[in-house]
C-alpha cells in the first residue's frame, strides 16, 4: 500500500513515516547547510552516495524521480557556462578568453564541485519532500509556534505545484489530441506550442485562486484565531536523537572545514595531485 | 435583493425576494446562467464579502445581515458545497479535508475524530480516508466535499449541483444523506439542481430562476405541473410527470413526481393500446454485427503508478457507425478505458487497436485525426484566446486553408448554438458555454470516432438536447459515437449499445433496451435505469423494454 507525499506515492512501510515532522524539516536544513559548507568534490561524492542510500532506506521509488535528472542537466549546463566564461581560478590554463578570463584545470574541477553541490541539495531536498506530506509540513511549522496560516500558505504553494504539473500534463495531452506535435518542427514553432500551454494554465490558476479563496473562507479559515488539529504528532526519543544527530553532522562539517580545512576546495585527496 | 458583479453588464440577480423556513428543503432550478450560483454565494455571505459588485436590498441569515456580519460567523451557520468539488480541496488527504472546517472552529480532537468517521461512512468514503483527494473520481470528490460539511453540521447547507458528477446510486445517496441532515439536525437545505427527479422526492418547495429573477415558486407537489413552462425555461421535469402531463393533455394537477406515485396514479387508470404480444418496439438501430471493426480491445489491463488496478481484463469490439454509451458507477474505469482508445494511456497488459493500429506503436497525434476526445473538464482543452481561434487550432494543425477553416468553424458553432460568439474570449465564457466550445473544438476536426466524457454535465435541458441532437446527426452520417455518462436517460434516449462497467471490468454489453431491462443487475452495479423504464416495469414487467416517455405514451392510454 502506498500513500501520497508532496511529490510521489511511497510505501507506508517507509521508516521516514515514523518520524515527527520536525526532524524531517530539520534534515532539509541540514543537507543544504552541509552542502553549502563543503567545497571539495570527493566529500560531495560521499554525501551524494549517502543520500542515494537514504532513498533506498526510505523506500522512495527511484524510478519516479528520474525527472530530476533533467533538472540536474539544466543546472549543470548553467554552472559550467558561468564558471567557464567568467572565472579566473588559478591553475594550469587550458584556454584564455579575449576579455581576460580563462579556463584552467581548477575551473573545471570547481565547476564539477558546484554541480555536485547543487545535485546534493536537489537530491537531499527531494528525498525529504518525497517522504513528507503537507500535513507534516503544516504540523512541523506549527510545532515551532509559528502561525498556522504561514504553514498553510507554504503547503498550499507546494500542493499548487503538483496540481500545476497535473494541469500541464492534461492541457499538453489535449493539444496533442488536436494535432500538435511537440517533437517536430523548428525550435520557434515548438516554443510557440509550449507558449500556448501557458494561456490555459494561467487562466486555470487564476480561476483556482478565486475558487480556493471561496473554499477556504467558506470553511471558516482565517489568518488569525484559535484552531485545533485532528492529528497529534508526539515527539519521541528517536525524533530527538535524530535531530541531535543532524545538528551534530552540520557542526562536524563546519569544524572539518574551518578548523581542519579538509572540506575546502580541492580537498583531500585531490590536493595531493594538484599540489595544494 | 439585487446583485450586479463589478465587471458584469447586467444584473445577475434582480428583485429576488425569498423566504426560507428553518428545516425547509428548498430546490432551486433554472437554465444555465440564470443566477443560481450567484444566489448560493449571496446566501453564504461570500457575496458581498469576497466579491465586488453592487448589492441592493439585503440577505439575512437568522436575522444577521450578511453584509454587516463577519464572514466567519456567517459560514459557521451556512455551509456551501460548490459545483466543482476539485476547487474546494485544501488539504492532501480525505480525512484532513473533512476535518478542516472543524479545525478552523477549534472543535475538540475527540469530536473531530468521531465526526470524520461518521461523515466518511455516511458518504461511503471510509476506505479512502488517507487518499489524496485529487486522485479520486469526480463522484468521490463530490462526496468528500459534502462530508466536510456533514461533519461541521451548519444550520443551513447550500449545495450547488451536488450530484452533477455522481452515478445514479450516488445521486440518490447524496440526496438521502442531505435529507438526513434535515431530519436529524433540522438543517435547512437549499439545493440547486438540474436533476429534478431526485429533487422532487425531497424538496418541500421549488423555485425557478431565469435571467436573475424568480419566475416560478411553488410547493414541490404543484411546481412541476406546468411541464411546457418548465421546458421553456430549460428545466427537465421528472419523466413520470411529463408522461402524466401528456396522458392527461395538460389538465392534471398535483402530477406524480416519483415512480411510486405515478404507478399508483396510473395503475387503475390505464390499459394497453394493444395486446402485449403485438407490441412492436419503436425502431432502434441494433447492435451492428457487420461493418469494419475500428476499435478493438484485447485483454486490457491497466494499473496506475500508485498501484491501483483500474482495468482488470477488458475485451470488446466497436464497429464503424455504432453509438455506444459507456456507463458505470464512479471509479469503475470508464474514463481510464476511453483514454486508452485515444492513446493517452498505454496498456499495462493486453492490446488496444484503433483502425487496425496497436496504440502501443502509434503516437497520440497520429490517432488524433481519427479519434476525437472531449474531456470531462473543458478547461483542460481550451487554450486559445477567442472562440474562433480555439476551433481553428486543430484545423490549422491538420493543414486546412483559412477559407475552409472559416466555413467549418462557422458551421460547427451554429450547430452548437454558439453562432455570434466567434470573437468572445474563451475564458470569460460560462462553464456551460466552455463545455460546448470544447465539444466544438473536437467536432470541427471531423474525426471518424467521437468520444465525449459526460457531454451534458452542467448544461440545462436546451443545451443538452442541442449537443445530443448534434451527436445523433453525426451518428446518422456514419460517425462512431461513444459517450461516457451517468445520465441513464441520455444513454437510453440516444445510444444503441451500452457497456456497463464495474470495478474495472465490463459486466454487460448489449443493446440499450436489453441492458436497461436488466434492472436487478443494474442496481447491483449502483446504476438505475431511467425513471420511465422503472415506471414501465412497475406497471407491467412486460413493459420493461421501454426507454423513453414517448415510447410509454404510445403504448398505454388512460381509461
Amino acid at each position: 500500500m502506498s500513500q501520497r507525499s508532496m511529490f510521489v506515492h511511497i510505501s507506508k512501510d517507509s521508516p521516514l513515516n515514523l518520524l515527527h515532522p520536525l526532524p524531517k524539516l530539520a534534515s532539509i536544513l541540514m543537507i543544504n547547510t552541509v552542502a553549502l559548507i563543503i567545497e571539495a568534490p570527493i566529500p560531495f561524492l560521499i554525501l551524494i552516495i549517502l543520500v542515494m542510500f537514504a532513498f533506498r532506506i526510505a523506500k522512495v521509488p527511484l524510478m519516479r524521480i528520474w525527472r530530476l535528472i533533467v533538472a540536474l542537466v539544466i543546472v549543470s549546463q548553467a554552472v559550467i557556462i558561468s564558471y567557464v566564461f567568467t572565472s579566473r581560478i588559478p591553475g594550469k590554463i587550458i584556454y584564455e578568453f579575449p576579455w581576460g578570463t580563462y579556463v584552467s584545470d581548477m575551473t573545471l574541477l570547481f565547476s564539477l564541485s558546484m554541480i555536485m553541490r547543487y545535485s546534493t541539495m536537489l537530491l537531499g531536498s527531494t528525498l525529504i519532500l518525497c517522504t513528507t506530506s503537507d500535513r507534516d509540513i503544516t504540523y512541523g511549522i506549527s510545532s515551532l509556534k509559528l502561525p498556522y496560516s504561514l504553514a498553510f500558505i507554504f503547503t498550499l504553494a507546494f500542493r499548487s505545484t503538483s496540481i500545476f504539473i497535473d494541469d500541464f500534463a492534461k492541457v499538453r495531452d489535449a493539444m496533442i489530441l488536436r494535432g500538435t506535435n511537440f517533437y517536430k518542427g523548428s525550435i520557434v514553432s515548438r516554443a510557440r506550442s509550449y507558449a500556448k500551454l501557458l494561456i490555459p494554465l494561467i487562466f486555470i490558476a487564476l480561476r483556482r485562486v478565486v475558487e480556493y479563496t471561496y473554499a477556504v473562507e467558506a470553511k471558516g479559515f482565517t489568518i488569525t484565531g484559535k484552531r485545533t488539529y485532528l492529528h497529534r504528532y508526539d515527539v519521541k526519543p528517536r525524533d530527538i536523537a535524530i535531530s541531535i544527530l543532524l545538528a551534530s553532522a552540520a557542526l562536524f562539517t563546519f569544524i572539518l572545514k574551518y578548523w581542519f580545512g579538509i572540506l575546502s576546495f580541492p580537498g583531500w585527496p585531490l590536493n595531493m595531485f594538484f599540489g595544494r | 435583493m439585487s446583485w450586479k458583479y463589478e465587471i458584469g453588464r447586467q444584473w445577475a440577480l434582480k428583485d429576488v425576494t425569498l423566504n426560507v423556513e428553518e428545516g425547509e428543503f428548498l430546490g432551486v432550478v433554472g437554465p444555465s446562467g440564470a443566477g443560481k450560483t450567484t444566489l448560493s454565494l449571496c446566501i453564504s455571505g461570500l457575496i458581498p464579502h469576497m466579491t465586488r459588485g453592487v448589492m441592493c436590498g439585503s440577505v439575512k441569515i437568522y436575522g444577521m445581515d450578511t453584509s454587516k456580519t463577519r464572514l466567519k460567523d456567517i459560514v459557521r451557520r451556512v455551509g456551501v458545497v460548490f459545483q466543482d468539488p476539485e476547487t474546494q480541496f485544501v488539504t492532501m488527504s480525505v480525512e484532513d479535508e473533512v476535518a478542516f472546517p472543524m479545525e478552523n472552529y477549534a472543535f475538540p480532537r475527540e469530536i473531530m475524530a468521531l465526526r470524520v468517521e461518521e461523515a466518511l461512512k455516511a458518504t461511503r468514503m471510509q476506505d479512502y480516508a488517507t487518499r489524496y483527494p485529487y486522485e479520486l473520481s469526480g463522484g468521490q470528490k463530490q462526496r468528500v466535499a459534502i462530508a466536510s460539511f456533514l461533519a461541521l453540521r451548519p444550520d443551513i447547507l447550500v449545495l450547488d449541483e451536488p450530484t452533477s458528477d455522481l452515478d445514479p446510486a450516488g445521486k440518490s445517496e447524496v440526496f438521502s444523506i442531505i435529507d438526513r441532515l434535515r431530519t436529524e439536525y433540522n438543517t435547512t437545505l437549499i439545493v440547486i439542481e438540474h436533476n429534478t427527479e431526485e429533487l422532487a422526492k425531497y424538496a418541500d418547495r421549488v423555485v425557478l430562476l431565469d435571467g436573475g429573477r424568480i419566475v416560478k415558486e411553488d410547493m414541490c407537489k404543484l411546481f412541476f405541473d406546468d411541464v411546457p413552462f418548465l421546458q421553456e425555461h430549460g428545466v427537465y421535469p421528472p419523466q413520470v410527470t411529463e408522461l402524466c402531463y401528456r396522458l392527461e393533455n395538460g389538465r392534471g394537477s398535483s402530477l406524480p413526481l416519483t415512480v411510486e406515485q405515478a404507478t399508483a396514479h396510473l395503475k387503475n387508470k390505464f390499459s394497453l393500446k394493444e395486446p402485449l404480444q403485438n407490441i412492436r418496439w419503436p425502431q432502434r438501430r441494433h447492435i451492428k454485427k457487420e461493418g469494419d471493426v475500428i476499435l478493438k480491445v484485447e485483454g486490457l489491463r491497466f494499473t496506475y503508478p500508485d498501484g491501483t488496478e483500474a482495468l482488470k481484463g477488458i475485451d470488446f469490439e466497436i464497429r464503424k457507425g455504432e453509438y455506444v454509451a459507456v456507463i458505470g458507477q464512479n471509479a469503475s474505469g470508464k474514463t481510464t478505458l476511453v483514454k486508452h482508445l485515444v492513446g493517452l494511456l498505454k496498456p499495462t497488459h493486453g492490446n488496444v487497436y484503433v483502425f487496425g493500429f496497436n496504440t502501443k506503436n502509434v503516437s497520440i497525434s497520429d490517432l488524433a485525426t481519427k479519434v476525437g476526445y472531449v474531456y470531462q473538464n473543458p478547461d483542460h482543452q481550451l487554450f486559445c484566446q477567442t472562440v474562433y481561434e480555439e476551433c481553428a487550432y486543430g484545423l490549422r494543425n491538420l493543414g486546412f486553408s483559412e477559407p475552409e477553416i472559416k466555413t467549418k468553424v462557422r458551421n460547427v458553432l451554429e450547430d452548437l448554438g454558439m453562432a455570434g460568439l466567434e470573437d468572445a474570449e474563451t475564458f470569460t465564457l460560462g462553464k456551460g458555454e466552455r463545455q460546448r466550445l470544447a465539444v466544438a473544438t473536437v467536432l470541427v476536426m471531423a474525426p471518424e470516432v467521437i468520444i465525449i466524457d459526460e457531454p451534458t454535465t452542467g448544461q440545462d435541458m436546451k443545451q443538452s438536447k442541442s449537443i445530443m441532437n448534434l451527436l445523433d446527426q453525426l451518428n446518422t452520417d456514419g460517425k462512431t459515437v461513444i459517450i461516457i455518462t451517468h445520465n441513464m436517460r441520455l444513454a437510453a434516449e440516444h445510444a444503441d449499445r451500452a457497456m456497463v462497467m464495474a470495478d474495472g471490468k465490463i459486466l454487460l454489453d448489449g443493446g440499450v433496451r436489453e441492458i436497461f431491462s436488466n434492472i436487478d443487475l443494474l442496481k447491483r452495479t449502483f446504476l438505475t435505469p431511467p425513471q420511465i423504464t422503472l415506471l414501465a416495469n412497475s406497471l407491467s414487467p412486460e413493459l420493461k423494454g421501454v426507454l423513453t416517455v414517448e415510447e410509454l405514451e404510445q403504448l398505454i392510454k388512460p381509461e
